[in-house]
């Protein structure tokens, strides 16, 4: 209705620069109908799952590098913030120059793109937790290894997962950037077949899927880690 | 083994100042003494306390259970805090089985254990639940079953109850006499209420302020069970107020303006006015 108005009526916008939400309803199911989008999620999942992967290994290392010497924290904190404030596209042509324009390049900018996130949280959390625990643990007998994976790392975790939820939505848009430079397969890909043949529809149809499945997988799985997580650490009430 | 402290001095160095915190500690606590370090905000008492725990060096002098050095934490020294410390992240039980699960205990004997002391504070009905479901006194309960776990042979214990309510904290200090009775450690126990030092210790160290000394160590001679309203207690307490009377004064004129000075009777069970009972 609201579409229809605003075409026809008031003349605010042109069938071809908007589409009618029927127009990409009925791409939607053409699209799933021949299996563009199934092949598509697919390819793009995994990216972004070996991506995502990859950073929150590297992450949570070069976090805890952080926390443990301490001298290279002054300078290397404030680096990484600045890098975290880096778009991960700006990381594009590095990756081009640095992979070609392959899969390996993508899985870089994604890998990037949510890498300081974690590392930041990671940081930032180990750092503020509340020093008792570390007395109340030592004292029963805690150190090295011990102190970290049984005290450091659960005190830690509400911070954590919060910067691998950020993490998560900045590989996303890394893996958008990339596909949509140079990928063969993928949904920012059918999103810039769209773009070529100026098919609007195809792009807005993309769209609702990528803004779908962030939903989903940020609530089905960050959100459920956390709300559990935060019942359990008490910090809901 | 008894615990001994010698010439302990502590000086805390920061950027806008030097505070001499204790000044030459010398102490010595037999085994299986219940001592109660008494003294105002600010002398020190939570210093020695960490000091012993080893979470604190001092910055001169040496200490020693038996015969052993204390250098660092240590598990024959349990601690518990003023905050029950308690992990969020673990249930009641895993919170008390933590310190065995770091020695590697077997679970079976680790949840035989965690169950033993559980009873003991009366949470067996509540070992499942979460931190944050449980009231204050619960939690310190809680803490003090998880002290008590790796047997150590001393027991820390920073105002303890200093946060809970009067019902609440009388339970747990008769709780905490009978584990001392049966469990026959050395309890340190820091606290600043007179009645509570009186109540629980053998062995009350009044510690002074600016810099933190130790300036009387009286010994309570009261049969035990003790209760807080009987009347040889409420005189010794008296006696021992007028001790910290004397001292709160000092620190009130050193950090108030210097005009300020306490009514002289604001000790309310002055000994002379109790007509002879407890002679
Ligand atoms: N980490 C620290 N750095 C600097 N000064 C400290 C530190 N810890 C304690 N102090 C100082 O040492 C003094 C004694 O502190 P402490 O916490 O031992 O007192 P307390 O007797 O336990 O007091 P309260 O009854 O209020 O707990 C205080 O003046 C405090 O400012
Ligand atoms: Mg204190």
């Amino acid at each position: 209705m609201v579409y229809k108005i605003g075409v026809d009526v008031l003349k605010l916008w042109k069938p071809y620069t908007f589409p009618s939400p029927f127009d990409v309803l009925g791409t939607l199911v053409r699209l799933i109908g021949n299996n563009t989008i199934g092949i598509a999620i697919l390819a793009s999942m995994k990216r972004l799952f070996i991506g995502y992967v990859l950073s929150l290994l590297i992450g949570a290392v070069l976090g805890l590098v952080i926390i443990r010497y301490k001298y290279i924290d002054q300078y290397f904190t404030q680096l990484i913030l600045g890098l975290q404030t880096l778009p991960s596209v700006c990381w594009l042509p590095f990756a081009v120059l640095w992979y070609g324009l392959n899969e390996k390049a993508i899985i870089f900018v994604i890998a990037i793109g949510s890498t300081f996130s974690i590392t930041m949280a990671m940081e930032s959390s180990i750092k503020n937790i509340d020093t008792i625990y570390l007395k109340a643990a030592r004292t029963m007998g805690a150190s090295g290894l011990k102190l970290y994976r049984r005290v450091i790392i659960p005190a830690a975790l509400p911070g954590i997962i919060g910067g691998m939820k950020q993490g998560w939505s900045f590989a996303w848009r890394g893996l958008m950037a990339g596909e949509m430079l140079f990928a063969t397969k993928g949904l920012g890909q059918v999103l810039m077949i769209g773009r070529d043949l100026a098919n609007i529809s195809q792009v807005v149809a993309i769209m609702i899927v990528i803004i779908v499945l962030g939903l989903t997988i940020d609530h089905l799985i960050f959100g459920k880690i956390q709300a559990n997580i935060r019942y359990r650490w008490g910090l809901d009430k | 083994m008894s615990l001994v402290i010698q010439e302990v001095s502590k000086k805390f160095i920061t950027k806008h100042k030097e505070t001499y915190t204790l000044d030459n500690i010398n102490l010595t606590f037999e085994k299986g003494e219940f001592i109660c370090l008494l003294g105002t905000s600010g002398c020190g008492k939570s210093t020695l306390l960490n000091i012993i725990a080893g979470l604190e060096k001092p910055t001169s002098g040496r200490l020693f259970l038996g015969d052993k050095e204390i250098q660092g934490v240590g598990v024959e020294r349990a601690v518990m805090f003023q905050q029950d410390a308690l992990f969020p992240w673990l249930n009641v039980l895993e919170n008390v089985e933590f310190g065995m699960s770091i020695a590697g205990i077997s679970k079976e004997e680790k949840r035989e254990r965690a169950l033993k002391y559980l009873k003991m504070v009366h949470l067996t009905k509540f070992q499942n639940s979460y931190i944050h479901e449980l009231s204050g006194g619960m939690r310190q309960r809680v803490a003090l079953a998880r002290a008590l776990t790796l047997d150590s042979e001393v027991l820390l214990m920073d105002e303890p109850f200093a946060a809970l309510d009067s019902q609440t904290k009388t339970i747990l200090q008769q709780e905490l006499q009978k584990i001392w009775w049966e469990t026959k450690k050395t309890i340190i126990f820091v606290t600043h209420n007179v009645e509570e030092a009186v109540l629980l210790a053998d062995r009350v160290i009044v510690m002074t302020a600016n810099p933190g000394k130790v300036k009387r160590d009286i010994p309570i001679q009261l049969a035990r069970p003790r209760r807080l309203e009987s009347i040889d207690l409420t005189y010794i307490a008296a006696e021992v107020m007028r001790e910290l009377k004397e001292e709160v004064e000092k620190v009130a004129k050193i950090e108030y303006d210097s005009d300020w000075s306490i009514e002289k009777d604001t000790v309310l069970y002055h000994p002379d006015s109790n007509l002879g009972i407890g002679l």
